[in-house]
């Protein structure tokens, strides 16, 4: 398991480099093939027993942060979202750019009048690397740098927390699965997105490339199962195992593909529970609407306070969605379902 | 040892009011080379004292103790908590906290929805300590109610400033600290006193106690004050030198003295004036006994009270340098 190396990793959306490196060293050497494509997804293909059809097994790179909008003229910085972040975590949160880190200051409860009951926004906040002038900090610092959440990984009563794993953790599954020397039924790629994100983006470019029989996305899904929220609300609780999606925006998953998830995890005695909100979307909807159309399914590890520097898994979720996935890849049923 | 690097270890210490225990024992082993004696008293306070020459006590003073949480309540593998001292909610969401269990230190997570599953009502909404949840689920022993915690921050330079929890007022201690190591090479008249204290943010107990044992003749308070804070304190800077009190709160002759000798050997000191109430405890130690000539100085501070709390560790150096010069050169 990588999931503490590429949590550390800072790797906002359109910035995947280091985490495309680290996934590139770790599985050259287990693949038939790799490239980089145009927008900078990693592709890998392991060949399998019967090369006639094609499966895709994909999880994204990127995570949610932030960009450098604007250098103010005392040297603090002004920043943009890039993905979905809630404003209201930021106050007092380090950031870093590059190597440097900086801080998300906000102003001290003793001086807060209107302030005091109204949510942070972004345009109230800057980041402070403790530059004193805007000519101190453009040495260091530019417009367009990508910003990142910085927080340290801890594994402890099997559970881990950090930033990122919302998709790192699917990233990890997938060179985890290369690593157990996984023997697939068909031709298998394994597929590194970027920007998923922003709006699923380098997912539009991959099945042209490849065009592949049927797709499988490895997520890490919103678990929401907390005492402020009504358990009728929860999406997933941490410790059922995989969350197998049936619908999510824009694409309702093929009921063969759904169903044979569903099958091989109870044939393997692999635990899973339903993502039980349809809320937010994967690269699945955009594999399923790009080009010909690819049919595919999800599996997720659940995971809570997504989207912060602090999110947590349940390590048997991990190692249930690695175990369910080998499978998938090793029978190829999921692959035979759809032609 | 080098300014930054003990504002470091000294912010990396967990000692929210009322357990500061470890912030005082780390002070004692540090400054016990620089005292004739090292003490702490009945509530927990540190007092140093360095013999002079006997025209007077003249006593320094600064909290060691932090704002932080106690655990209030625990539901399972989720627990609640409440602010020890002014914690503002709005800067601890998503964080890691440090549990103090009876058995050793545990990590908590300080939980909040992720945008995906909230709605237009719960974005708006500035969530309290009623609504705050600590996830327990990384934690292999018992939380129970009534232990504390701090909020999981490292601290760090960057740009030559120090960031991290709890500057607010280890900047102050290590502005004593460094004045202890400067005051060894010079022989000063006044006898003097250096008072590390508990529970100030919680009502200021230890200065108060502090004071009536040591019963000084003079008494200087370091604490932190807001930098770069408009409307009222934005022409307080981080590095351009300690701040000095102004107001009904301290002793005018005193001030004056201590601005003379800053002027003097060249220490640029800021302004600050203080209304009727300072927030520190210079409140406090003017009205101990039959009254104590007092003076506040501070260190700039940005961020207070929040995680990411930053000073610059020259304004440091130069207070604990105008503390020593005041030890040898104060006239009253």
């Amino acid at each position: 398991m990588y999931l503490k190396e590429l949590s550390m990793i800072p790797g906002v959306s359109g910035d995947e480099g280091k985490v495309r490196d680290f996934i590139k060293s770790k599985i050259e050497s287990l693949v038939d093939n790799l490239y980089t494509d145009v927008l900078g997804n990693l592709i890998a293909l392991k060949r399998g027993r019967d090369s006639s059809k094609k499966l895709l097994v994909s999880a994204h790179m990127d995570e949610v942060g932030f960009v450098v909008s604007k250098i103010e003229k005392d040297g603090k910085v002004a920043f943009l979202p890039i993905g979905g972040v809630d404003s209201r975590i930021l106050p007092g949160k380090v950031v870093q750019v590059k190597n440097l880190k900086g801080v998300i200051g906000y102003r001290p409860i003793h001086l807060q009048r209107d302030e005091e009951n109204t949510p942070p926004r972004f345009e109230n906040l800057r980041i402070d690397f403790g530059f004193s002038s805007a000519d101190e900090a453009k040495k260091y610092v530019s417009i367009g740098d990508y910003v990142s959440f910085v927080s340290d990984y801890i594994e402890k009563n099997g559970r881990a927390v950090g930033k990122a794993f919302d998709d790192r953790a699917g990233c990890s599954v997938l060179i985890d699965v290369l690593e157990s020397g996984v023997s697939p039924a068909y031709d298998t790629y394994f597929v590194f997105t970027v920007q998923e994100e922003t709006g699923l983006r380098g997912s539009a470019v991959v099945v042209e490339q490849l065009k592949p029989t049927c797709a499988i996305v490895v997520e890490t899904t919103t678990a929401g199962d907390n005492p402020e929220l009504e358990e009728r609300k929860w999406a997933t609780h941490l410790g059922d195992g995989p969350a197998i999606t049936f619908f999510h925006r824009g694409y309702v998953i093929p009921k063969e593909i759904f169903q044979t998830i569903v099958d091989t995890a109870k044939n393997n005695d692999i635990p899973f529970q339903m993502k039980r909100r349809t809320a937010g979307g994967t690269d699945a909807g955009r594999y399923a609407r790009t080009a010909y159309g690819v049919p595919a399914g999800v599996i997720s590890t659940p995971a809570r306070y997504i989207h912060s520097p602090n999110s947590i898994i349940d390590l048997n979720d991990y190692e249930n969605t690695k175990k369910l996935i080998k499978v998938l890849v090793e029978e190829g049923k999921i692959v035979e379902v759809v032609s | 040892m080098e300014t930054g690097k003990l504002l470091v270890e000294l912010s990396n210490l967990d000692g929210p009011s009322g357990y500061e225990t470890n912030v005082v024992s780390y002070i004692k082993s540090v400054i016990e080379p620089f005292v004739d004696e090292a003490k702490t008293t009945r509530h927990g306070s540190l007092i140093g004292y360095k013999k002079g020459k006997g025209i007077g006590k003249l006593a320094f003073f600064a909290h060691v103790d932090e704002i932080g949480f106690v655990v209030s309540k625990v539901e399972g593998q989720f627990a609640r908590l409440e602010p020890v001292g002014g914690v503002d909610p709005k800067v601890v969401y998503a964080s890691k906290i440090r549990i103090y269990t009876k058995n050793g230190i545990e990590h908590g997570v300080i939980g909040m929805l992720a945008p995906h599953l909230q709605d237009s009502e719960s974005r708006k909404k500035v969530l309290t300590y009623d609504e705050i949840f600590v996830d327990l689920s990384l934690c292999e022993r018992d939380v129970r109610v009534g232990d504390i915690a701090v909020i999981d921050q490292t601290a760090f330079e960057t740009n030559g400033k120090v960031v991290g929890k709890a500057l607010d007022n280890r900047a102050s201690c290590g502005v004593l600290v460094k004045a202890l190591e400067f005051l060894k090479k010079y022989d000063h008249p006044w006898d003097v006193y250096v008072v590390f204290s508990v529970q100030e943010e919680t009502g200021c107990l230890g200065a108060l106690t502090g004071a009536y044992e040591i019963n000084p003749d003079v008494a200087i308070v370091m604490d932190v004050t807001f930098a770069s804070e408009p409307p009222f304190s934005d022409h307080i800077e981080l590095g351009k030198g300690p701040v000095i009190g102004l107001g009904p709160v301290v002793d005018r002759n005193l001030v004056q003295k201590v601005i003379e000798i800053a002027n003097k050997h060249n220490v640029s000191l800021q302004e600050e004036a203080v209304g009727g109430r300072s927030g520190t405890e210079t409140d406090f130690v003017q009205l101990v006994r039959n009254g104590v000539r007092t003076s506040l100085i501070s260190i700039p501070l940005k961020y207070m009270h929040t995680p990411v709390e930053m000073v610059d560790p020259r304004d440091v150096e130069e207070l604990a340098r105008l503390l020593s010069l005041v030890a040898v050169e104060l006239e009253v």
